[in-house]
């Protein structure tokens, strides 16, 4: 039988958890990619959350401790019945890109006027089409702003291994959206334009 | 013009301190170094646009009043 909650208990539920609702619904919608599956996952996450009640410390990470219970959720349930969210093998993926070494991947410089031919869309798409892991470190640091540390804690791998996910996922980003650029008429001009001047000298 | 090693070294830096990673005296070493050379503060100025980008144009999501109803009504709040 469930234990009683206590009035604190509900008032730490309210007041430190559920501020935190969006952001969660966010995090689902881009593992899951339907807003039907993403809300179940929310309130799923939140059932437990209210359940385990007692193990939170209040004002401790919140935040961190609901993105947690939610991966975890997704993990267990929606990654098994749902169609599979990407077309790339996804341990062939990490198991290829997860060293620490980035010595051979050069980090990618995108030129400014990218950015002014991108719209929200193809971040959005590009994002979505990343590997899972890859799309959950940028999701998780890029967009909900939690430290190398808390995304080691919230998907169990260890921070060098976050921080090379990340290196990857936004180089990997970068390419697709400089792909989209030129697509669109955005042509790359450096070196070209350092070589057409020499020609002139 | 910085070495390519300098350019390397400045750049893996970048991601470290746009991420908050670096600890106080690192990030002050590191804002003097990026403002030691325009070459240097523009890669850090467009790598920091980037980041803006991808976090305000992402798609974000909102519960609905159903979900918010449903999650308070389980736990009977």
């Amino acid at each position: 039988m469930a234990k009683e909650k206590t009035a604190k208990e509900i008032s730490v539920f309210e007041e430190e958890l559920l501020p935190h609702m969006d952001a969660l619904k966010t995090f689902a919608y881009h593992l899951t990619f339907d807003d039907d599956d993403a809300e179940d996952l929310v309130q799923e996450t939140y059932l437990k959350a209210y359940r385990f009640i007692d193990k939170y410390q209040e004002g401790t990470n919140a935040k961190a401790w609901l993105f947690k219970i939610l991966k975890n959720a997704y993990i267990n349930q929606y990654r098994k019945k749902v169609k599979q969210p990407t077309k790339v093998d996804f341990e062939e993926i990490i198991s290829y890109h997860d060293t620490d070494d980035k010595s051979k991947t050069n980090y990618l410089d995108l030129r400014q006027e990218i950015f002014q031919n991108i719209m929200g869309d193809e971040i959005t798409t590009e994002i979505n089409n990343l590997p899972i892991d890859f799309r959950t470190v940028i999701l998780l640091c890029d967009v909900e702003g939690f430290t190398y540390e808390e995304i080691s804690k919230i998907i169990d791998v260890p921070i060098g291994t976050v921080r090379s996910r990340l290196f990857r996922a936004r180089n990997i980003l970068k390419e697709k959206l400089k792909s989209y650029a030129e697509s669109q008429g955005y042509k790359d001009i450096r070196g070209k334009k350092k070589k057409s001047e020499s020609e002139e000298e | 013009m910085r070495t390519p090693e300098q350019m390397e070294d400045f750049r893996q830096k970048i991601d470290l301190y746009l991420d908050n990673a670096l600890s106080n005296e690192e990030v002050t070493a590191f804002e003097s170094t990026a403002n030691s050379h325009p070459e240097y503060s523009s890669l850090l100025e467009r790598a920091s646009e980037f980041r803006n980008l991808v976090k305000t144009k992402v798609k974000r999501s909102t519960c609905s009043q159903n979900l918010i109803n449903t999650i308070k009504n389980n736990i009977k709040m």
